[in-house]
């Protein structure tokens, strides 16, 4: 898997923060994790009160060590035996650390500004100077609890306002910085609603998507994405496709809402493609991007069409065993369409966990696989959609005698007489051509299929399904109809 | 116990955290018996977990000055 790029760092990971055992040994707290990580900490980092401690008579959750001390109890959260003992959670913490004071800083001056105060008159209220205010304003210092209450109530604030408050930003600025962060105008346009939608509807979305806040916005940084919180795998290396990652984001908000908005179970994919072919020649004789599309609903895999610009080129999720198929292509050819499709199906019966996510940066082509997990995705799609390409290539070579100028009729006549994807066919031949070095791609571009709609023919499968009233979140609703409203001008 | 508060199928909690590391203010949300995410006590952002539902953090914005009292008397009282 070398092309592969594990996304999720270790302390998203259940089996990082949970603990299965924890002991005093020799003044050292010992805990082992469920990911089998031991670790020694020092019990004075841990609880306040150590000498009162009964360290014999702890107990232990999943989550958390309860110490009994005198007529009280201490407790002590996996996340601070971690940071304790992993200096990479730690680091990453004392980064986390430094960001929200910048957000803070950011944020009290909004407020301010809202207020229409100075610093000099907030500061004086609030029995600071007004350099410590400006240090706090730039996010150079980090703001204690009755720091930020003096503040707040100086401007006439409360906690609540401050932790719901949402610092304005000009709809130019959010474009310029999403724009900068790789994300296609369309997407852009979608969350900003042509600048229709209200500052906290944008900062609403910016957060749930890519956990970018108003105050990361406005502010001078650059926009850095929240890691994944399932296992995610690209299908290209990360230095190939940096742009696609804001977009990654983008594409698996919208299907994970999109599960969200449907009423169905876990799926069952069969393993083998001839299986799934059968069952789709027994009800529609042929194996076309149509009747593909209405195997996946009615087996339970959602189909999420998306026409953006840009380096990404579909993606496989599974939430608890529920998948769902992003598929961008901007080509109208369902050849095309039925290819990337019948690949992903690959991707979710041989490759994905019961929770996981895999992207395709890379075009989905005969052409060239990245990976093993790649090439074996093509062999399944090929076969799914034309049960023996090999078998069927050799027909047809032999119906043209060798003959390439005869090669086009030969996989017209053959595609119809057997009731095959004269697309997929081709595309299948010039695959095996290229092999022996002979270039056909250009006249294989001739047959596909464009008499089936492929983009329509998705985004009203889609929309006839959702329930959007399953969406709790009314926003999220709003979001998935403007994600799903097919693009007719796909310019960028 | 650190139990800040409980509501509806979530519980915040606040647990004593070393001075010595350099740490944003922060607190547990628990669902069921586990934490599921640990967000920042100032503008909720989340630092592990999350993104929490937007009903969860309608309340956590509600009751921010309760975590905030039950994290200053944790830590710094």
């Amino acid at each position: 898997m070398s092309a592969t790029m594990p996304d999720l760092p270790i302390w998203e990971q259940r089996a990082y923060q949970r603990m299965s055992t924890a002991k005093l040994i020799d003044g050292e707290l010992r805990v082992r994790f469920a990911n089998g990580d031991d670790v020694a900490v020092d019990p004075r980092r841990l609880v306040r009160s150590v000498e009162q401690a009964d360290w014999g008579s702890l107990s232990l959750s999943p989550s958390e060590i309860l110490i009994p001390a005198g007529n009280s109890e201490l407790a002590v959260s996996w996340f601070d035996v971690r940071a304790a003992s992993d200096i990479a959670f730690a680091s990453y913490l004392a980064q986390t650390a430094d960001d929200e004071s910048a957000r803070v800083g950011r944020r009290l001056r909004a407020m301010r500004e809202q207020r229409g105060m100075s610093a000099r008159q907030v500061a004086d209220l609030a029995g600071i100077t007004p350099v410590s205010l400006s240090r706090i304003e730039h996010g150079h210092h980090d703001v204690v609890y009755k720091t930020l209450q003096r503040l707040l109530s100086a401007m006439n604030f409360t906690l609540a306002d401050f932790a719901s408050f949402t610092t304005p930003v000009e709809p130019a600025t959010a474009r310029e910085r999403l724009k900068e962060a790789g994300l296609p105008r369309t997407v852009i346009e979608c969350i900003l609603e042509g600048g229709k939608a209200g500052a906290e509807e944008i900062a609403g979305r910016l957060q749930r998507i890519f956990g970018w806040s108003a105050e990361d916005l406005v502010g001078p940084g650059t926009l850095t994405l929240r890691p994944a919180t399932m296992p995610l795998r690209f299908k290209a290396a990360a230095t190939q496709a940096p742009e696609s990652s804001a977009y990654s984001q983008w594409a698996l908000a919208i299907a994970r809402l999109v599960d969200e908005g449907l009423e169905r179970g876990p799926a069952d994919v069969p393993d083998n493609p001839l299986a799934i072919r059968e069952e789709i020649v027994a009800q529609h004789t042929d194996v076309r991007f149509e009747s593909l599309l209405i195997w996946c609903w009615s087996h339970g895999v959602a189909v999420v069409p998306l026409d953006d610009a840009g380096n990404f080129h579909g993606a496989c999720l599974t939430t608890d065993g529920r998948p769902t198929v992003v598929l961008k292509q901007r080509t109208p050819s369902a050849s095309r369409w039925a290819f990337d499709l019948a690949h992903e199906l690959a991707h979710i019966a041989r490759h994905l966990p019961a929770d996981g996510a895999l992207i395709e940066a890379n075009e989905i082509s005969l052409k060239m696989a990245s990976d093993d997990d790649e090439q074996e995705a093509n062999d399944f799609a090929g076969e799914l959609l034309l049960g023996d390409p090999d078998g069927m290539a050799d027909l047809i070579e032999q119906d043209c005698a060798g003959d390439i100028r005869r090669l086009k009729k030969a996989v017209s006549e053959r595609s119809q007489a057997e009731h095959l994807d004269s697309g997929v066919l081709a595309n299948y031949l010039a695959y095996r051509l290229n092999l022996y070095g002979t270039d056909w791609w250009g006249t294989a571009a001739t047959l596909q299929d464009t008499t089936i709609e492929a983009p329509r023919l998705t985004y009203e499968a889609i929309n006839q399904r959702l329930v959007p009233n399953r969406i709790t979140d009314p926003d999220d609703r709003r979001l998935l109809e403007l994600a799903l409203a097919q693009d007719t001008d796909q310019g960028d | 116990m650190p139990t800040v508060f409980e509501q509806e199928n979530f519980a915040v909690r606040v647990y004593f955290s070393d001075t010595d590391r350099h740490q944003a203010p922060h607190f547990h949300v628990w669902v069921e018996g586990e934490s599921i995410a640990s967000i920042s006590l100032s503008t909720l952002t989340p630092l592990v977990g999350g993104p929490l539902p937007r009903k969860i953090m309608k309340v956590l914005e509600a009751r921010v000055k309760e975590i905030w009292e039950a994290w200053h008397e944790c830590n710094d009282a």
